[in-house]
């Protein structure tokens, strides 16, 4: 890895740093926003606003996912090493940041107008996952899924991207996709 | 970037409102102007130099000033007074390097804002820390850093501030004073559009840039316009932004490259400039160097295309800009020195790695995500783009051949080897299985190379060699075998074979054309279903079902249709008096008029007083042998009168039936190139 790639990925390590401790010592609203208590804290489903709110976020994650999920194939299809690198890093960042707090609450998983979009976006998670060459963590998200969705996995998601079918064939499609990439 | 301007109104208020909430004198206008500076920070450099004078002239100090007497002075005060000063002295050094150009001001910019490295949980310092950074990566050429810096802005400030933003917009507190920098958001989705797809290629960053293609898809999905009341529409970059994303993810990509797309779209704008400077000034020497920069950037395109995808986008558009030289060369009888770093023969080797990757293969080429269509539609394109080039190429060298009678035999030469080069990339893949991503109009362009082959020979080259007649030769027949319709081929062929001698073998050579026309199920299934020119075409079928017509097609001048039906007129006449001597002899011999079969008219009544030969003399036997004869002429004129009568409505008929080929050659979207597809292939079967 060159030198320059190197440095691009410690300032990405500096931005995860700085956004981990966002939260530290500024008084501006948005901030306040984010020292309510985080999606993985809530124990209580979330209703009215909040839950306009909560599914907004994750529509729009969803969307960005599918996003990031072309950049990263475009970059294997070309064999961009040096782009693969910089953008898993963002990626790794951006999940652990935000995709996963925001995938953390388990009432969000049983809650009938979130469940849907809750379980789309772990099927493409998993999916970027696949191509970011990560199968233990492709495995942890399927051992998720049947975990949360055990007994409704006739439920219809939108996987393979692009198209519909059950959570089961999705589940089984990831099972044996998982060490490609 | 002159919309910015529109921003002012709105800027005006944020400061009014901060300036009051903070309690800030109006002296220091100067820290509200920094405050928001990234409303306006993306300007162009004179619009932004003019901004920034601006604001020096309301508040009577220049902001070289302010950075003098009140930041670098210490004389902000306050429980933050360090980080503000540090980070409004970074903006103020930004914004004259924006302005200016001036390096040092960007090392100063950047050396105030890593005074901010410790208080970067403020998304308004992280905003300016990496926006600052990503100038400085962009300045140094450091593409990776540039990458990673943008990255980290879009993680440590998009990303936090989306849901609150949608939260102050839900409450219509977007514009409030103590919205803090969540309110930024549309400026910041603004202002990295900017910074990725407007300020990365003025400072020449060609590579690399890839991962940022996510960023690009993300700003396009509703962020960049996607707020109209806070940046109106024609000020934003989103009709840019959406022509990138179309290309980015559309055919025209090489398989979702950001650096790729934005390469090529540099290179495109490079042309457009071109063409219209050929459009206004012809082949100027601004043309030409025009020209030659947009070439350039289609090379910087090609060395960034991975895909076959990449590099047939790449030569779709080239080879046009080669066209377009050839055929401006042709129209303004001009030939400067222009070196084009691309050819033919790479497109065609481009054109052969699309279609034997065959069903199989496709998908590897680039076009996973636009899908079979796209290649099958990426590659008609090119073969187009070729035959056009080689079309327009060869087109010049004939036009050439004639101006320089020193050189004219060879680019007459140069000319047919142009056509043969198109006609053997025709036989290798429009003949084969995989003839999916030959174009219809590729049948018609191969007709015209033949034609074109044949005509360098024999009409522009001054001494063919008899091999090169035969070819010739050959070439009319196969031009003829293409598309039949073209009447003017016809006589062509017979001054080839007239050349050689040969003019008998014409009809041996074009009967099985004609006849194969006659009975072609394509072309009766067009003219039955009336599809378009069928009535053209019903004319030519017809003419060509009669032999004599054919004559006509081959030897007799278009103009010459009038002496022609006055040869009728002629005949008639001339039967009428054969006719009558034909009458008065039989008269003579004693038979009655009107008992030969064929005469018409009877002749005048011989007179009373002759006496009739006697069957056994030598005059009777004399006056048989007259009669014989002039009934022998007489059947000859009545066969002769027929045919004409019959041939020539159906020959002038074909005269009438409009220049098909001029049409065809005008329209590659004509729907006579389908109809002359399936004739080909319905003849090979």
């Amino acid at each position: 890895m060159s030198r320059r790639l190197k440095k691009a990925c410690g300032l990405l390590a500096i931005a995860l740093c700085g956004a981990l401790f966002a939260c530290a010592g500024n008084t501006e609203f948005q901030d306040v926003l984010m020292l309510e208590p985080t999606a993985a804290e809530q124990s209580t489903p979330l209703g009215g606003a909040a839950l306009a709110q909560r599914r907004q976020d994750m529509q729009r994650a969803h969307r960005d996912m599918l996003h990031f999920h072309a950049t990263l194939e475009s970059l294997q299809q070309r064999k961009d090493r040096n782009g693969l690198v910089l953008f898993s890093q963002f990626l790794d960042a951006y999940m652990g940041l935000h995709l996963d707090p925001l995938l953390a609450s388990e009432w969000q998983s049983r809650h009938p107008e979130l469940m849907a979009l809750d379980a789309n976006l772990r099927l493409v998670k998993a999916e970027v996952l696949i191509q970011m060459r990560s199968p233990q963590r492709v495995q942890q998200v399927i051992e998720e899924l049947r975990e949360r969705y055990a007994g409704r996995e006739d439920m219809l998601v939108e996987f393979p991207i692009g198209k519909q079918g059950t959570l089961r064939d999705g589940l089984r499609r990831l099972g044996e996709r998982k060490w490609r990439g | 970037m002159k919309h910015w301007i529109a921003s002012t109104l709105l800027l005006a208020t944020l400061i009014s409102g901060r300036a009051s909430a903070e309690g800030e004198p109006e002296a220091d206008a100067w820290a509200g102007y920094l405050d928001f500076a990234y409303v306006y920070s993306s300007a162009e450099p004179e619009a932004l130099a003019f901004r920034l004078r601006e604001y020096g002239r309301e508040t009577h100090m220049s902001l070289q000033d302010y950075v003098t007497r009140r930041l670098e002075a210490g004389a902000v005060e306050g429980e933050d007074a360090d980080e503000v000063v540090a980070r409004r002295l970074a903006i103020a050094h930004l914004l004259q390097y924006l302005a200016s150009g001036e390096p040092n001001e960007l090392e100063a910019s950047v050396t105030a804002v890593r005074k901010l490295e410790g208080r970067l949980g403020r998304h308004e310092n992280r905003y300016w820390y990496y926006y600052i950074l990503a100038h400085r990566a962009l300045e140094k050429g450091h593409r990776f850093d540039f990458v990673g810096d943008v990255l980290s802005l879009w993680l440590g400030v998009g990303v936090p501030l989306e849901s609150p933003y949608e939260t102050l917009e839900t409450l219509s507190l977007t514009e409030s004073p103590n919205s803090g920098f969540a309110a930024a958001l549309p400026y910041i989705y603004e202002n990295v559009a900017r910074l990725i797809l407007i300020r990365s290629q003025q400072m020449g960053l060609d590579r690399d840039v890839d991962p940022l293609g996510a960023i690009v898809r993300l700003l396009a999905d509703g962020r960049v316009g996607g707020y109209p009341d806070v940046i109106p529409l024609a000020a934003s970059s989103k009709e840019y932004l959406t022509r990138i994303i179309e290309r980015l993810n559309g055919p025209e990509s090489d398989a979702g490259s950001l650096t790729f797309t934005l390469a090529l779209f540099e290179a495109t704008k490079l042309h457009d400039q071109a063409r219209s400077l050929l459009a206004s000034e012809g082949l100027a020497p601004k043309t030409i160097e025009a020209m030659r920069l947009a070439s350039g950037a289609y090379q910087t395109a090609l060395d960034r295309a991975d895909t076959v995808q990449g590099e047939c986008a790449v030569y779709r558009r080239v080879l046009r800009q080669l066209g377009e030289v050839y055929a401006a060369k042709q129209r303004l009888g001009v030939d400067p020195e222009l070196e084009i770093p691309f050819t033919i023969e790479g497109a065609i080797e481009v054109y052969a790695k699309l279609a034997l990757a065959g069903d199989d293969g496709w998908a590897d080429l680039g076009y996973r995500n636009t899908g079979r269509e796209s290649w099958v539609e990426a590659m008609r394109g090119l073969w187009e783009e070729i035959q056009e080039t080689i079309l327009n190429a060869s087109a010049f060298y004939l036009a050439r051949s004639q101006e320089s009678p020193a050189t004219g035999d060879e680019d007459a030469r140069h000319a047919a080897r142009l056509y043969e080069r198109y006609l053997s990339f025709f036989e290798r893949f429009a003949t084969s299985e995989r003839r999916g991503g030959v174009p219809d109009s590729a049948y018609f362009a191969a007709h015209e190379a033949a034609k074109g082959a044949g005509d360098a020979y024999l009409v522009y080259a001054t001494r063919p060699t008899p091999d090169e007649i035969e070819l010739a030769t050959r070439r009319y027949r196969s031009a003829l075998t293409i598309f039949p319709f073209d009447r003017r081929l016809w006589p062509a062929l017979t001054g080839a074979l007239e050349r050689q001698g040969r003019e008998p073998e014409y009809m041996e050579l074009v009967r099985p054309v004609a006849d194969w026309v006659t009975r072609s199920r394509s072309v009766d299934s067009w003219i039955a279903k009336a599809e378009p020119g069928a009535e053209s075409i019903a004319a030519l079928r017809r003419a060509l079902s009669d032999s004599l017509v054919i004559m006509y097609l081959g030897f007799a001048e278009d103009e010459g249709i009038e002496q022609l039906e006055e040869s009728v007129r002629e005949l008639r006449a001339e039967r009428a008096i054969v006719s009558d001597q034909l009458a008065e002899l039989e008269h003579e011999r004693g038979a009655e008029p009107g008992q030969r079969t064929g005469v018409e008219v009877a002749g005048p009544a011989a007179p009373a007083d002759a006496p009739p030969a006697a069957p056994d003399s030598l005059a009777y036997a004399d006056l048989s042998r007259r009669i014989q004869e002039t009934s022998a002429q007489l059947e000859k004129l009545d066969k002769q009168i027929a045919a004409r009568s019959r041939a020539l409505p159906l020959f002038r008929a074909t005269l009438e039936t409009g220049d098909l080929g001029s049409e065809l050659r005008a329209q590659r979207t004509h729907p006579i190139h389908a109809l002359l597809r399936r004739m080909y292939h319905e003849k090979r079967s």
